[in-house]
């Protein structure tokens, strides 16, 4: 499988998706066009899962400042289908990485994190020093 | 059935085609329990999407509700510094048009308000050069701001106006689209500076140019005399006696004869000519265009002039009488400071010679400094009446 890199502009998010299982995505989500923007990232990490066996671990680091509506259905979406994967038995984990003051990226975290049956949700605030995103 | 999440509501849209089908009229079979609990599990989900999608449009709702209240504070707070400070400040376009101004740019320019500014046909009519704006738009081109230039205008009611332009351009591209402005009214500390600028040049007392100013200009005039090869001359002239006057009748007597004196030389003389009181009771003409007959001639016009008007002072009437000495540009080597020196030598002569004098020296190009003792024995002292002692009528 390809890696999937995508720049980060003003309004989408930067993407990298390791075909070792790491997941990596970060920035602001407000594209013009969810869809458009969303459907690379879905499939490849549809056809990601059903090309990895049952048990093969998968990591999903994010640090999402801001998203409009279409894009939190589109990352329900990629909840849900690591969700269904952990559900399948692979070790998922999903770590929400946020600044420490910004409530609004903690609450969305949370609510996200209560959605999951299977995955593994971490919290994982930072302070002023950014994220790091290893 | 396949579950398209890769588009937005892939899922949602198989679960219904599904449900449809399940739930159709071509179906004769119950529901079964496996189904049943799929379309729960489904409608279930799209609940709890569907609060979470609720949720987050109120959240962002209230954080956009917030975002606003805080640019509407901002913008109130800038709007209320623009409307508020003492400083004009105008957003123009090149062609100085009018797009913003804050209420005292108006007041400055003598307008009701920004609204008639922006109406109007913009800032070059309150221009007194359009030039000016050409060079302003010209400096910012290269600059891309400017600070302290300086523009002359007018306010609409006519009145002169300096003003100070604090000023940055906007580009699109390389394209200047608009100019923004601070702008103070300097017009009275350009008129004090022109007090102070005339104060520096001229001597209180007589309203003559004094010797910083004379010097100044004497020199510039024999610079260009010299350049030209044209004639200039030199009178170099004091009061005779004037300690005795003062002694006598009081500085402000003196004063007065200083003031005749320096009115009666204005008098005489031609506008191009130079009139200093280069200090206590010396004077000095310096007349650009003009050989040494026609400073003699000039000299001795003003002497008798003197002589023959009795000055009203605080002490009584008092007449006076004075010297002069004359000095004509020589040749190559020649300098105003050399002419002083032999106008000065030529005065000595005329005081020597018993004052209420003209004296001439004869070597216009004298270069030694010698030379510049020597007096012309062929143009002796003109008199008029005799020296006389000062004294009251």
């Amino acid at each position: 499988m390809q890696r999937l890199t995508i720049e980060r502009t003003r309004s989408t998010l930067a993407v990298d998706f390791d075909p070792q299982g790491v997941l990596r995505m970060h920035g602001e989500s407000y594209p013009e066009n969810s869809l458009k923007f969303f459907q690379p990232v879905l499939t490849w990490l549809e056809e990601f899962l059903a090309a990895a066996g049952p048990d093969r671990p998968l990591r999903a680091d994010l640090d999402i400042v801001y998203f409009n509506s279409s894009s939190s259905k589109a990352l329900m979406n990629f909840f849900d289908m690591l969700d269904e994967a952990a559900r399948g038995g692979a070790p998922v984990t999903v770590v929400w990485r946020y600044h420490e003051e910004n409530e609004i990226a903690r609450e969305c975290g949370e609510e996200f994190a209560e959605d999951m049956e299977a995955v593994c949700f971490e919290m994982a605030p930072y302070g002023d020093g950014g994220a790091n995103g290893a | 059935m396949a579950h398209d999440r890769v588009s937005l509501f892939g899922a949602e849209e198989g679960v219904i085609a599904w449900a449809e089908e399940a739930l159709g009229p071509g179906r004769t079979e119950p529901l079964s329990a496996a189904e049943g609990a799929r379309l729960l599990r489904e409608y279930r989900k799209l609940y709890r999407q569907c609060t979470r999608l609720v949720t987050l449009g109120d959240r962002m709702q209230r954080q956009l509700n917030g975002l606003n209240e805080q640019l509407a504070a901002s913008e109130k707070k800038y709007r209320d510094i623009f409307e508020n400070v003492v400083q004009g400040i105008f957003l123009a376009a090149p062609s100085g048009r009018v797009n913003d101004a804050n209420v005292a740019m108006a007041r400055l320019l003598g307008c009701d308000g920004p609204g008639e500014l922006m109406a109007g046909p913009g800032l070059l009519a309150f221009l007194s050069d359009e030039e000016d704006w050409r060079a302003l738009l010209e400096a910012l081109l290269v600059e891309g701001g400017v600070s302290g230039h300086a523009l002359r205008m007018n306010r609409r009611d006519g009145r002169a106006l300096w003003v100070e332009l604090f000023a940055r351009a906007h580009f699109n591209g390389a394209r200047l689209v608009q100019v923004e402005a601070l702008v103070s009214d300097v017009t009275e500390q350009r008129a004090a500076l022109e007090t102070l600028r005339e104060q520096a040049r001229v001597d209180v007392l007589t309203g003559l140019y004094n010797r910083r100013y004379f010097m100044e200009l004497s020199h510039r005039e024999v610079a260009r005399a010299r350049r030209e090869g044209r004639p200039a001359s030199l009178v170099y002239f004091d009061v005779d006696h004037f300690k005795a006057v003062n002694d006598r009748l009081g500085h402000e007597a003196g004063d007065e004869v200083l003031r005749t004196l320096a009115a009666l030389a204005r008098a005489s003389v031609r506008d191009l000519d130079i009139v200093g009181r280069l200090g206590g009771e010396e004077f000095a003409v310096l007349l650009p265009d003009t050989d040494r007959a026609g400073a003699c001639c000039l000299a001795e016009k003003l002497r008798a002039a003197f002589a023959g008007c009795p000055v009203a002072t605080c002490g009584g009437e008092v007449r006076c009488t004075a010297s002069f000495g004359l000095a004509e540009l020589g040749g190559r080597a020649d300098c105003l400071l050399a002419m002083l020196r032999r106008a000065d030598a030529a005065l000595y002569r005329a005081k020597a010679g018993g004052r209420n004098a003209v004296c001439a020296h004869c070597g216009a190009a004298a270069a030694e400094p010698g030379a510049a003792l020597e007096v012309d024995a062929a143009s002796p002292p003109s008199r008029g009446r005799g020296a006389q002692e000062p004294g009251t009528a």
